[in-house]
């Protein structure tokens, strides 16, 4: 995974009420099946990918807003953007 | 999987000049006026209740033209394959490329596999709407499957307008709609409804409509009686066959993906995906929906007047 990952154009988004769906743009009918959702969390994440926040700077965000540890913040940033990893580079 | 159309091939050839237009006929679909130009041939019955007469400039115009090539142009945007289980209607295999900014070429093969000569090429262009269409097959009705479907897809994306997977009954005044894949219950449900005095608006797919502030559900042509239908949304649920009856509301986004899940996209442009879920957000906010588990047989029924209608 890059360290300082930044986003692709492959997808489209949109936010409801804090949370995220993001939408593939795909080029055939049968690759349509999947959307992906994020929670709150997730949300924050994704909202930070930029190309300029590294994987630390991220799991800094999530660890001063939830009361977790710095480890488990790291760990829910690189869960989060494994499952978004086709939307990353 | 694209929804199966039953559109029969009617054994009689209905009048074409209808209208005042030599050759030419209007059809009113979920609301949208659709000129049909240069067309003789025969019309399945299920469209029999949806020509109209000729009176306002048309939604959409689609000519006949002998002008449209066979070869693809433009850049490829998307492909599907439509399958069915219903031995009327025959597997068919689709390709849409852009010409240009606004003008799709689209090319129907049939079957799934031969992608030789299609059996109907099209011109489509949604600025203008207007559209050109070749048939290389004999007696084939332009309207039908697949290609009503990517002309109603259009319509939808640039008309605040969703195509849902659903069925749709209406009991004791109030319109419910019924969405899942394939095999989950629709039909099953409608009929069940139907079988305790509801009318059934059609058991298979839907124009979803903002119109004059409100959602209203359309029907399509489908079966041969079909007249068209417009209703005021009252209900919409995301059904399940469950062990027993189970009710909960769902808000924000489980709510939209219930609903988007279940329509028709295409998903290669995010101009249209988010033309279609800016409806679906706003279909959520005016309209209750429901994650709906429910048992085969009627106990549903007195489940879902207890929990709303009362």
């Amino acid at each position: 995974m890059n360290p300082i990952p930044s986003k692709k154009d492959n997808f489209s988004e949109r936010e409801i009420e804090g949370e995220i769906i993001i939408i593939p743009i795909v080029n055939n009918i049968a690759d349509m099946n999947k959307v992906y959702t994020l929670n709150k969390t997730g949300a924050i994440i994704w909202n930070n990918v930029n190309g300029k926040n590294s994987i630390d700077d991220l799991a800094k965000i999530i660890y001063e807003k939830y009361d977790i540890t710095f480890e488990e913040a790291k760990n829910d940033v690189y869960l989060t953007l494994e499952k978004l990893a086709a939307f990353l580079s | 999987m694209i929804s199966r159309l039953l559109c029969l091939p009617a054994k009689r050839i209905l009048p074409v000049n209808r209208g005042g237009i030599l050759g030419s006929m209007l059809f009113c679909i979920a609301g949208f006026s659709i000129l049909l130009k240069n067309f003789s041939g025969n019309i399945p019955k299920c469209f029999n209740s949806f020509i109209k007469d000729y009176k306002s400039i048309p939604d959409f115009i689609l000519s006949n033209s002998d002008n449209v090539s066979g070869k693809p142009s433009g850049r490829y945007l998307i492909s599907g394959t439509g399958t069915t289980d219903l031995g009327a209607i025959k597997d068919s295999h689709w390709e849409i490329f852009q010409k240009d900014e606004t003008i799709l070429h689209l090319l129907i093969f049939p079957g799934t596999s031969n992608k030789e000569r299609p059996e109907m090429i099209c011109e489509l262009d949604f600025q203008k709407n207007i559209g050109f269409y070749k048939l290389n097959t004999p007696n084939l009705f332009p309207l039908s499957y697949p290609f009503a479907n990517i002309l109603y897809y259009y319509l939808a994306v640039y008309n605040q307008s969703l195509l849902l997977h659903s069925s749709c009954i209406k009991y004791k005044d109030k319109v419910m709609l019924f969405t899942a894949p394939s095999g989950t219950g629709k039909t099953t449900i409608s009929k069940i409804f139907k079988s305790m005095g509801a009318e059934l608006i059609n058991d298979d797919m839907h124009f979803i409509r903002y119109q004059d502030n409100n959602f209203y559900v359309h029907n399509i042509p489908v079966y041969e009686t079909d007249k068209p239908k417009k209703e005021k949304i009252d209900y919409l649920f995301r059904i399940y066959q469950g062990k027993e009856n189970k009710l909960i509301q769902l808000n924000g986004i489980n709510a939209l993906n219930a609903i988007m899940s279940n329509c028709i996209r295409q998903d290669y442009s995010k101009t249209q995906i988010n033309l279609l879920y800016t409806t679906g957000e706003k279909l959520i906010k005016n309209v209750p929906i429901y994650k709906l588990a429910f048992q085969k047989g009627k106990s549903v029924i007195p489940f879902i007047e207890d929990k709303l209608l009362i």
